[in-house]
């Protein structure tokens, strides 16, 4: 790339990973929520000013919250959890956490760097090649997502129209996609469509979708509607833990705080909630502890009132290794 | 500045259309053949005329018309199953030709067996014989995503030749003047047929069929699987259903009503094994399948209307036109209800572009 630059070529480059910049670029731009905060010369900026543009303040202008004091028993653990990626390649690299009943765990970082390898491995989806994850005081490491299912632990997956919902099947269908065994909606053969559908305009009513009909394809809803729907129905399950990819991706704000509501309440009522994000303002709205991830790995785990922004920025960027003492000599 | 074609995705494709276009498709298909008759110096319309009084227009022409709509109704029925998970099966000619070999096994091998016996063994074999046919491209697919369009249709030629074998070699009627037919079956080998007719009770079979699967696809658990699956492998998977074990189960019962196909038919018209029973039964319930949009009960509809296309053809003979003006006729309709089906799908927008 430098050579191509010193033979007059003008190359953008596009990245997230700090030291990458600082290597190559001549010039650095920080995007942040589509705006361009920031343009400098590359050899007059710090990495944190960086961070601090990406984050987008220098200090946290929301005070962390404390972390409520609900928690109840240890719903989850996972202890050196690894698994591959899509391409094969190692995805989650010995990834340890704990999460209480009552308690919402955020994962911050940019988006492939393990999140999804993460949700998948607790939900059943992806085979765990090391460690192991304990729920409810069993280990459940690599049983079926059915029997994941039925032991109460729901999924909203990053992919809410074609893995959270299906795009041609309606309200009703989609609500039974994982009750349709459930005796409430089925007898041995036969689905009960009718106890079905009035169960589905229970939840419409109750979490306030708007939809064109109970018996049309739910791909013409809008993103706001798809995720109350899906959140409804995972919530309707009564889990004792939630899986919540990026909520409120793509959502508008009133849809946004909608969503953030339910998490809320479904926390006060002992739900265990893994909420990964990519906004680091949602996570700190509704986190109690946060982890980082970078490469697959866990690279920090604070409690909410510990959390220094600008040190999860660094870790987002991948820039523990090189301030690795800084970063232990944090670490409490 | 120039006009550019786009299609756009309907966002809810209308039910007057799901009608409407394979009804046009069909006039439309007719339009074409009528075409190609004029091309050769016929009257079209005294063509198809011809062919409608044959099929339709007398009780043998009626009874035929059931007779070649029998093995397509078995064979639609069983493709639908398959074509419902969204899974191409490709092989209904193989499986109904392997259904139709196991089931000869029976009579020729036990010829003297009384019917309450030889005739529900036929038909367990036939159906075992042709799901087997199925579940092997089902094994390939689901453990190592191996293409099914692919192994089902190459699994037809095996079938076909296979028969061929047995009734060249092994199976050879020593009494048949070294014809390529198998010894004939007893009597109690063949299923009743209505009256004096050809019409079996294999039509009876296709109708409770089905019924059957009209329960099983709209208000069955198994249907509803079957529904996800084929609508977002994804979302199955994220909801915990077994992907493979409905490969299998799909595949083993499509191939098994196509081997039940080749059954009735060995068992209730030709009364032995020979080469040649499927004037190509197993491709055109593909179209009859696809025409139904997979409906059991339009299945039953179309699938007369396919065998009376077949025997009109077989009429028209005697006018100088050769039979496979149905075959191109059956060719037509596919193509244009496939492009219908785009059509309920998409609409075409034309749009002024900017000039690149």
């Amino acid at each position: 790339m430098k050579k191509m630059a010193a033979g007059g070529c003008a190359v953008v480059f596009i990245t997230h990973k700090m030291n990458e910049v600082q290597e190559v670029a001549d010039r650095v731009t920080v995007l942040r929520g589509g705006k361009v905060s920031g343009t400098m010369l590359c050899r007059d900026v710090h990495a944190q000013e960086l961070v601090w543009l990406m984050v987008g303040r220098k200090v946290s202008l929301n005070t962390p919250h404390l972390a409520h004091d609900g928690c109840g028993d240890e719903i989850l653990q996972l202890k050196d959890v690894t698994a591959l990626n899509d391409s094969g390649r190692p995805g989650l690299n010995s990834v340890s956490l704990s999460l209480r009943a009552g308690q919402i765990f955020g994962i911050a970082g940019v988006a492939g760097n393990g999140q999804k390898e993460l949700a998948e491995v607790l939900t059943g989806l992806r085979p765990v090649t090391g460690g192991s994850v304990e729920y409810m005081g069993e280990l459940v490491t690599n049983l079926p997502p059915a029997e994941l299912i039925r032991r109460g632990i729901s999924y909203v997956p990053e992919d809410r129209l074609g893995m959270g919902l299906v795009p041609n099947l309606d309200a009703v269908e989609n609500m039974l996609l994982k009750s349709y065994q459930n005796p409430e909606f089925s007898g041995r053969w036969l689905i009960d469509r009718q106890a079905a559908e009035a169960r589905t305009a229970e939840l419409v009513r109750q979490y306030n979708v708007k939809l064109a009909g109970l018996n049309q394809p739910v791909r013409s809803m809008s993103g706001g509607n798809l995720q109350k729907l899906l959140l409804a129905r995972e919530i309707a399950g009564q889990p004792k833990l939630i899986v919540v990819v990026y909520p409120a991706r793509g959502l508008d704000v009133g849809a946004t705080e909608g969503i953030h509501n339910l998490l809320l309440e479904l926390r006060d009522r002992g739900t265990a909630i893994l909420l990964v994000s990519e906004d680091l303002d949602e996570l700190m709205k509704l986190s109690d502890r946060v982890g980082v991830m970078f490469g697959g790995l866990m690279a920090g785990n604070f409690a909410i009132e510990e959390v220094d922004l600008e040190e999860v920025g660094l870790l987002m960027m991948g820039l523990f290794r090189r301030e690795e003492e800084q970063i232990h000599g944090d670490r409490r | 500045m120039a006009i550019g074609v786009k299609f756009e995705k309907r966002l809810n494709p209308s039910a007057a259309m799901n009608v409407t276009v394979p009804l046009l498709s069909v006039l439309a298909a007719l339009a074409v053949g009528a075409l190609f008759l004029l091309l050769t110096g016929r009257d079209p319309v005294e063509v198809y005329e011809a062919m409608f009084k044959g099929a339709l227009g007398s009780s043998y022409g009626l009874a035929e018309t059931v007779v070649k709509g029998i093995p397509l109704m078995l064979c639609a029925l069983g493709i639908s199953v398959a074509f419902r998970m969204q899974l191409w099966n490709i092989g209904a000619e193989g499986q109904f030709y392997m259904g139709a070999f196991a089931a000869s096994w029976l009579p020729l091998t036990f010829p003297d067996l009384p019917a309450a016996v030889m005739l529900p063994g036929m038909l367990l074999l036939g159906c075992a014989a042709g799901g087997l046919w199925g579940l092997i491209p089902a094994l390939l697919r689901a453990r190592w995503k191996v293409n099914e369009i692919i192994t089902t249709l190459m699994f037809n030629y095996v079938a076909i030749l296979w028969v061929d074998y047995l009734v060249y070699g092994p199976w050879k009627d020593p009494k048949g003047f070294n014809f390529p037919l198998s010894a004939k079956f007893p009597a109690a080998a063949a299923l009743p047929t209505f009256g004096t007719s050809r019409v079996h009770v294999g039509l009876i079979l296709a109708v409770l069929l089905a019924g059957v699967f009209w329960v099983v696809f709209t208000k069955s658990r198994w249907g509803y699987e079957i529904k996800v699956i084929g609508s977002s492998e994804q979302a199955a998977r994220y909801a915990g259903m077994d992907i493979k074990g409905n490969i299998y189960r799909v595949m083993l019962l499509s191939g098994a009503v196509c081997g039940l196909a080749g059954m009735t038919e060995v068992s209730g018209i030709v009364g032995r094994l020979q080469p040649g029973l499927s004037p190509g039964y197993g491709y055109t319930a593909i179209i009859v399948a696809w025409l139904s949009k997979l409906h059991p009960a339009a299945i039953l509809v179309v699938a007369i209307l396919f065998g009376a296309l077949q025997v009109g053809g077989f009429f028209v003979q005697t006018m100088g036109v050769p039979a496979s003006v149905s075959a191109m006729l059956q060719g037509a309709v596919l193509f244009f209800v496939v492009g219908g089906e785009f059509l309920t799908q998409y609409r075409i927008v034309l749009a002024r572009k900017e000039a690149a």
